[in-house]
C-alpha cells in the first residue's frame, strides 16, 4: 500500500510540474507574425490616398477603441472607413437618400500600382441605414500589388467600376465611384491591405500612405486614424 | 497576487497533512475559491501571440450520487481577470469568463479503494473581452472519466479527465462547429478531500484546462487553477 501511495504522489507532482512548465510549447507560435506586423510593418507598395479633396476617417487605427475593424476579423484589422466631407459635414438634406451624401458617386482611384484580380459590380446600393448582410463586400475591387500585398476597396456604387479582372492599374488611376453597397449603412469607402487575396487566410497589415495632409498638416508618410481629415497632396 | 499564491500554496500544503474519506451521502454541494494562472491567444480579438492573466476563480459544484453509485455533476465557475502582454501593452484589457458543466458518469470499476466512473460531459462557457466589445461563446460535448482513490478513512483523492470532441464556437465574427480535426482540448482536475465531519469536507483542487483551435485566426487557452473549497453533504 505504501508503494501505491508513493507512486500516486510522485505521479501528481511530476504531472503538475510538467504541465506548469510547458506553457510556451502548449501556446504555440501562431500570432508572432501578427505581433511583428503590428509593431514594425512597413508597407511595401507605394500607396496614396485613393480619392481627391477632403475625406474624414470614420474608423482607422491600431486598437479597438479607435477602430471597430480591429476585432474580430483578422484580415481587416487595420481597415479604414472614410467619407467625403465638405465644410466638416458629410451630407446635405436629411440623409435618407444616398444622393444626400457627398461621398456617393465620388471618384475612387487605385491607391497603388497592381493588377485587378477580383471584382463585383452588380450589387444594388442600399437605402441609408439598411445593410446587405448577404453580400457583405458589396461592389468591390481587389488589387494584387505583386509584392505580397493586396488592396481591398469595398462598397462601390452599382455599375460604377470601370476596370476588369486582369487589368493592370497604376497609382491614381480611376477604378470606380464610391457607393453604398454591401454591409454598409451609408455611402463610404472601406479600404484595407492584407497578405493574401483570401478572406480566410489573409492577415491584415497597416497601410502607410505617402504625401497627404492630415488636418491641413503635411504628412510625408503616415497611417490615418479615426477623427482625422485627410487630403491627397 | 504573489500573496495569493503564497496563501493558497500554504493552505493546500497544510491540508495535505491531515486525514478523510469518500462521503456516503447522496448530495454534495461545494463552494470553492481559487487562483487562476492563465495564458490566452485569440487572433480574432488581438494580434497577440500570448496574453498572460491571473485572477480569482469562484466555483460552485453540485454532485448527486445515485443508488448505483453513478454520478450526476453540475459545476459553475466564474473568473475575472485582466489580459496582459508586455510586448503590446497598449492592447492589455479586461477578461471575464463564466462556465457551466453538466456530466453524467456511470460507475464502471469498484475494487478495494479504487473507483472509476465514465460518461459524458457538456460544457457551456461565455467569455467577454474589452468591456464586452468582443464575446466568445463555446459549447463543448465530450467524454469524461472520474478516478477516485480512498487513501484512508478520512482522506481521498479524486481526479476527473474530460476530453471534448465537438465544439460549437460563436464569436462576433462567426459561428461554427469544430471536431477533433481542428479542436483539441483537455480538462483535468485533481482533488484532495479531507473529512471534517459527516456533513462537511474540505477540498483542495488543481485544475488544468487546455484548448487549442487550429484555424487561421488561432485560439489557444491554458489555465492552471488552485482552489480551496468546503463541501457540504446532505
Amino acid at each position: 500500500m505504501k508503494y501505491i501511495k508513493s507512486a500516486v504522489y510522485v505521479f501528481i507532482f511530476t504531472s503538475s510540474f510538467l504541465l506548469i512548465s510547458c506553457a510556451d510549447i502548449l501556446m504555440g507560435d501562431e500570432g508572432k507574425y501578427d505581433e511583428e506586423v503590428y509593431l514594425n510593418y512597413k508597407t511595401k507598395t507605394v500607396l496614396e490616398l485613393p480619392f481627391e479633396d477632403d475625406w474624414y476617417i470614420v474608423a482607422g487605427g491600431k486598437s479597438l477603441e479607435k477602430n471597430h475593424h480591429f476585432a474580430p476579423v483578422r484580415h481587416q484589422r487595420y481597415a479604414l472607413d472614410m467619407v467625403s466631407i465638405i465644410n466638416r459635414s458629410n451630407k446635405t438634406g436629411d440623409g435618407t437618400k444616398n444622393e444626400d451624401y457627398y461621398c456617393f458617386g465620388k471618384r475612387l482611384n487605385a491607391p497603388g500600382d497592381g493588377k485587378i484580380i477580383a471584382m463585383e459590380n452588380a450589387i444594388e446600393d442600399n437605402v441609408p441605414g439598411v445593410k446587405n448582410s448577404k453580400k457583405a463586400l458589396g461592389n468591390y475591387v481587389v488589387i494584387d500589388h505583386l509584392n505580397g500585398e493586396y488592396s481591398f476597396m469595398l462598397h462601390f456604387k452599382k455599375n460604377s467600376i470601370i476596370v476588369a479582372v486582369g487589368d493592370t492599374v497604376i497609382r491614381g488611376q480611376q477604378v470606380g465611384l464610391a457607393g453604398n453597397s454591401g454591409y454598409s449603412t451609408g455611402p463610404h469607402l472601406h479600404y484595407h491591405l492584407q497578405t493574401t487575396p483570401s478572406l480566410e487566410t489573409g492577415v491584415g497589415i497597416p497601410m502607410q500612405f505617402i504625401t497627404y495632409y492630415t488636418d491641413d498638416v503635411f504628412t510625408e508618410r503616415g497611417e490615418p486614424t479615426t477623427g482625422q481629415t485627410v487630403r491627397k497632396k | 497576487m504573489k500573496l495569493n499564491r503564497l496563501l493558497f500554496s500554504a493552505a493546500i500544503l497544510s491540508a495535505v497533512s491531515v486525514q478523510s474519506q469518500i462521503t456516503q451521502k447522496k448530495n454534495q454541494l461545494e463552494f470553492s475559491v481559487g487562483n487562476n494562472w492563465g495564458y490566452l491567444k485569440n487572433l480574432e480579438f488581438a494580434p497577440v501571440a500570448m496574453y498572460d492573466y491571473e485572477g480569482l476563480v469562484y466555483k460552485l459544484n453540485y454532485t448527486r450520487t445515485s443508488k448505483n453509485d453513478n454520478l450526476f455533476e453540475v459545476n459553475l465557475d466564474y473568473l475575472s481577470s485582466d489580459l496582459k502582454t508586455d510586448k503590446l501593452s497598449n492592447l492589455n484589457t479586461d477578461y471575464y469568463k463564466g462556465g457551466m458543466n453538466f456530466s453524467y458518469l456511470k460507475k464502471v470499476y469498484d475494487r478495494d479503494r479504487f473507483r472509476i466512473h465514465a460518461g459524458l460531459q457538456s460544457r457551456t462557457s461565455l467569455a467577454a473581452y474589452h468591456h464586452g466589445d468582443y464575446v466568445s461563446f463555446h459549447q463543448e460535448f465530450g467524454i469524461a472519466g472520474r478516478f477516485s482513490y480512498q487513501i484512508n478513512e478520512k482522506q481521498y483523492l479524486s481526479s476527473k479527465l474530460t476530453l471534448p470532441v465537438i465544439l460549437l464556437r460563436v464569436t462576433n465574427a462567426e459561428g461554427k462547429f469544430y471536431t477533433l480535426d481542428n479542436y483539441q482540448s483537455v480538462f483535468w482536475d485533481l482533488e484532495y478531500g479531507y473529512k471534517l465531519s459527516n456533513h462537511f469536507d474540505v477540498k483542495a483542487t488543481y485544475n488544468f484546462n487546455y484548448s487549442r483551435l487550429q484555424i487561421p485566426s488561432a485560439y489557444r487557452e491554458l489555465q492552471h487553477q488552485l482552489n480551496l473549497g468546503i463541501n457540504y453533504k446532505f
